[in-house]
This record gives C-alpha cells, sequence and structure tokens, in this order.
C-alpha cells in the first residue's frame, strides 16, 4: 500500500480531480494506493509522512525539503492525464 | 452522468465570443451563479487573486478551466457548477497555448459530498472520448443537451 497525497492551492478543486484521476490509474496498474488530497499550505508540513506526492508544476517547489528527505515528487501538468500518474508510479519504481 | 443536464435545466450556462483578458472571463463564467446569490463577488476575486499568485493551474486539460477557489471559502452558499463557452480561446499565459481554455466550468462548494460527486461526475464526463471535441462546437444549450444524451450512456 503506497500513500498518496495531492496537493493544489485550494485543496478541493484541482487537486481532487487530481486523485480521481490517480485512484482510476492505480487501480488499473494494480497498485494499491491510499489517496489523499489537500490544500498546498496543509501539504507542505504533512508531505514527509507520504510515500509519494504529485502536484501542479507551479507548487512544485514547495515541496524541496519533502523531496531531500527521500520523498518522491512530480508534477502532473494536465489533472485529467492517467498517463502522467502512470509515468510518475514508473519514475518512483512502484511499477515497472 | 446528470453535470451538463444540471447545467442545461438551472440555466447555470453563458455562451460568449471572447475575452481579452482572463479575469474577465473567469467573471463572465462566475456571473450565472453570482445573478442567483450562489456566489458573491468576494469568491470570484479569490478565484482571480489565485491564479494571479500561482499561475493558471484552474486549466485542467488543454482547453478546459475548472475556475474555484476553496472549499467552504468564503462567499459561496451553495454547492454547483456553472458553464461558459467561448467562441475564441481565453489566454491565460501568452507564452503557453496549451493554457488557453474555451470551456470554463466554475465551481461553487459548500458541501463536500455533492461538491465530490460533481467532481467525479465532471471527470468521467471529461475523459470520454469526444467529449471535450463536442462541447467545443456547442452552440448552445440544446447542443448541451445533445452532448448529455450521447455520453450518458
Amino acid at each position: 500500500m503506497i500513500k498518496i497525497l495531492i496537493c493544489c492551492a485550494s485543496g478541493s478543486g484541482t487537486s481532487q480531480l487530481m486523485a480521481i484521476t490517480a485512484q482510476k490509474a492505480c487501480k488499473s496498474a494494480g497498485v494499491e494506493a491510499n489517496v489523499k488530497h489537500c490544500p498546498i499550505a496543509e501539504g507542505k508540513s504533512s508531505a514527509r509522512n507520504y510515500d509519494l506526492v504529485l502536484t501542479s508544476p507551479a507548487f512544485i517547489k514547495m515541496f524541496d525539503s519533502a523531496k531531500a528527505a527521500g520523498v518522491n515528487v512530480y508534477p502532473l501538468k494536465n489533472p485529467l492525464s492517467q498517463d502522467e500518474i502512470i509515468a510518475a508510479l514508473k519514475a518512483a519504481g512502484y511499477i515497472s | 452522468m446528470e453535470i451538463l443536464k444540471d447545467i442545461v435545466d438551472s440555466k447555470h450556462y453563458i455562451f460568449c465570443e471572447g475575452f481579452s483578458d482572463w479575469t474577465e472571463a473567469i467573471k463572465a463564467a462566475a456571473a450565472p451563479l453570482l445573478a442567483e446569490g450562489i456566489i458573491e463577488n468576494t469568491y470570484v476575486d479569490a478565484i482571480i487573486e489565485n491564479v494571479k499568485e500561482y499561475g493558471p493551474y484552474i486549466i485542467i486539460a488543454p482547453e478546459v478551466a475548472m475556475p474555484h477557489s476553496t472549499l467552504g471559502g468564503s462567499g459561496v452558499h451553495d454547492t454547483c457548477i456553472s458553464f461558459m463557452k467561448t467562441e475564441k480561446p481565453v489566454v491565460f499565459d501568452p507564452n503557453d497555448p496549451t493554457k488557453n481554455a474555451r470551456l470554463f466550468f466554475t465551481l461553487a462548494a459548500t458541501d463536500n459530498e455533492k461538491h465530490l460527486s460533481n467532481m467525479v461526475a465532471l471527470a468521467e464526463f471529461l475523459l470520454k472520448e469526444g467529449a471535450i471535441e463536442d462541447l467545443l462546437k456547442a452552440k448552445n444549450a440544446d447542443d448541451l443537451m445533445k452532448a448529455h444524451c450521447k455520453y450518458s450512456e
């Protein structure tokens, strides 16, 4: 079970949509995942408790410290693209 | 999938020629909700400020914008979606044409459960092959209902 955190500015629109896409993508890739989404302000401090953080390219820098602590952090350009989620899962080594 | 039907039934839609300024486009897209008091100007201003601060993160796919701000934020009194289509693309970033949009789904949310089901329905709809293309060709509410019928099977 991997823990995924998805963040956007508001925590209710874009990240919600990304979370829906991520759940679909994980299901189709056979990856068991617990997907949570929240606003950037909250995610910045809780990111270290997750395996994988996904966010809009605009916010990626906010997770530099989580990245330094070993969390996999990847940007998502298109919140509706399952392919981007699959690519992030591959890059993080959860699927081959 | 009732998103488009709900939008048509509640008359939360608007068709426009275009806007030279994206802030005007966001105001127009929110107008159907504003007119009914579902949202207030403060909410529209918050959306615009967020985009100014963070960039056009509300573009969820090429041609598709989803203007929104925080769930339960100030100036929001109900959970709903309004739709706007423009003939000419609205430019959010002059250096990045992938951030142009002609379809706007403005979100207002007070009820988390209803908001979530709205988002799931919107995502399901937009992920259907051809759905975005059909909306880009829509000229009126009848076309929205046709798209609703076509993709709700």
